[in-house]
C-alpha cells in the first residue's frame, strides 16, 4: 500500500511538472496598468475640438514590455476639465489610427474617427469636473476596436462636446491603459 | 447552472451504485490572493465541494466556488474586483474521511471560471489549479481541512489570470 502511494505522488508530481512547463506563457504573466499623461498643464480651447496623438513608445512601463503584450484588456481615462460655457457640455472622445491623416473639422472626425467615449458631463460657469479612471470606464464604447488599435501603440485621440463650439480648459488628461503581458 | 446540478445528479448516481466506497459533502471560505494582477484586490472565497472516494488513496471531488476579489488602488482611482464563479473536479491524491489527527494530502484539478465585472465583458475560461491540504479527522464523519491552491485560468491572446486560495472548511462523511 505504502510503496502504491509512493507511486501515486510520483505519477501525480510527473503530471504536475509537464503542465507547468506546458503552461509556462500563462503562468509567466501577469496584469499590469499605466498611465500614459498628455497634458499636463491647462489649455484652453475654444475650437471645435482637440487633438493628441497618443504615442506608447514614450511610456516606461509599455516600453519595458512591449513585446511581451498580449492583450490590450482595459482603455479609461483620467482628467480634469473645467467648463467656461454657459451650458453644460457633453465631453465626447474619438479616436483614429496614427496612420490616418489628421481631420481638419469637428463633422470629419465624427464622420471618419470611431467614437469611444460619451456622456460625460461637464458643469458650466467655470465649474471644474473630475473624471477618474474607474468612473470614466462607464463611458467608454468600442472597446475591442480601441484595443486593437492600441496593441499598435500609435493612435490619435480627438476630444470634442456636443453643443460646438466650447469653452473647455482642459488641466490634465492621461490615458490609462490595462494589458496583458507573458513571456 | 444545469451542469452543477447535472454534477450532483451524477455524483449521487455513482455513489448509490457501489461505485464509490465513500461519500462525503463540505463546505469551505478563506481569503483570495491575486497574482500579479494590478487590477484585483486581495478578496475572499467560499463554496461547497462533494467527496467521491473511488479507489483507495484517490478522491475525486466536484468543486463550486465563488471569488470576489477586492478593491484594486491605483494612482488613477480605485477600481471594484471581479466576481469569479468556478465548478469542476479536482482530484485528491492522499485519502479522505480521515481517522482522528491529521493527513496531509495533495490536490489537483480543472474548472471553468466566470469572470465578471461592471464595465468588463463577461468572461468564461478554462482553468487548472494545484495544492497541498491537511485535514484533522475530528471522528468518523467529520474533518477540518485546510488548504492552500494555485489558480491559473487562461486569457484571450495568451496570458493568464492567477490567483491563490488559502481556506478552512469543514467535511461530513457519509457511509466510511
Amino acid at each position: 500500500m505504502k510503496n502504491k502511494f509512493k507511486y501515486m505522488i510520483m505519477v501525480f508530481s510527473l503530471l504536475a511538472i509537464i503542465i507547468f512547463a506546458g503552461c509556462w506563457e500563462w503562468i509567466a504573466s501577469g496584469t499590469l496598468i499605466f498611465g500614459q499623461k498628455y497634458i499636463d498643464e491647462q489649455i484652453m480651447t475654444t475650437d471645435e475640438f482637440h487633438y493628441f496623438m497618443v504615442d506608447l513608445s514614450d511610456n516606461d512601463t509599455w516600453e519595458e514590455h512591449e513585446d511581451n503584450i498580449k492583450a490590450i484588456t482595459g482603455i479609461g481615462f483620467e482628467m480634469w476639465v473645467t467648463n467656461n460655457g454657459e451650458d453644460t457640455a457633453t465631453g465626447q472622445i474619438y479616436f483614429a489610427s496614427a496612420d490616418d491623416d489628421i481631420y481638419t473639422t469637428a463633422a470629419e472626425v465624427q464622420e471618419n474617427a470611431v467614437k469611444i467615449f460619451d456622456g460625460w458631463k461637464l458643469a458650466p460657469d467655470g465649474e471644474q469636473t473630475y473624471l477618474n479612471w474607474p468612473m470614466s470606464l462607464a463611458y467608454i464604447e468600442s472597446a475591442d476596436t480601441l484595443y486593437k488599435t492600441v496593441m499598435t501603440g500609435e493612435l490619435t485621440l480627438y476630444a470634442l462636446a456636443e453643443n460646438l463650439p466650447f469653452e473647455l480648459v482642459v488641466d490634465t488628461a492621461t490615458v490609462v491603459v490595462t494589458v496583458t503581458v507573458g513571456y | 447552472m444545469k451542469k452543477i446540478i447535472l454534477s450532483g445528479v451524477l455524483l449521487l448516481a455513482l455513489a448509490s451504485s457501489g461505485f464509490a466506497t465513500g461519500v462525503g459533502i463540505g463546505g469551505f471560505g478563506g481569503v483570495s490572493i491575486p497574482i500579479i494582477q494590478e487590477d484585483q484586490g486581495n478578496g475572499t472565497v467560499f463554496g461547497l465541494r462533494a467527496k467521491l472516494k473511488l479507489i483507495p488513496g484517490f478522491t475525486v471531488e466536484p468543486v463550486l466556488g465563488f471569488n470576489k476579489f477586492g478593491d484594486a488602488d491605483s494612482d488613477f482611482g480605485t477600481r471594484e474586483g471581479s466576481k469569479v464563479t468556478y465548478y469542476g473536479v479536482d482530484l485528491i491524491l492522499g485519502g479522505m474521511g480521515a481517522p482522528i489527527g491529521p493527513r496531509v494530502y495533495l490536490v489537483g484539478g480543472g474548472a471553468f471560471y466566470s469572470f465578471s465585472r461592471d464595465y468588463d465583458e463577461d468572461e468564461s475560461r478554462l482553468g487548472l489549479s494545484a495544492g497541498l491540504g491537511i485535514e484533522i479527522g475530528l471522528g468518523k464523519t467529520l474533518g477540518l481541512d485546510f488548504r492552500g491552491k494555485f489558480h491559473l485560468v487562461t486569457q484571450d491572446g495568451g496570458g493568464s489570470r492567477k490567483m491563490a486560495n488559502i481556506t478552512a472548511g469543514l467535511n461530513y462523511y457519509l457511509g466510511m
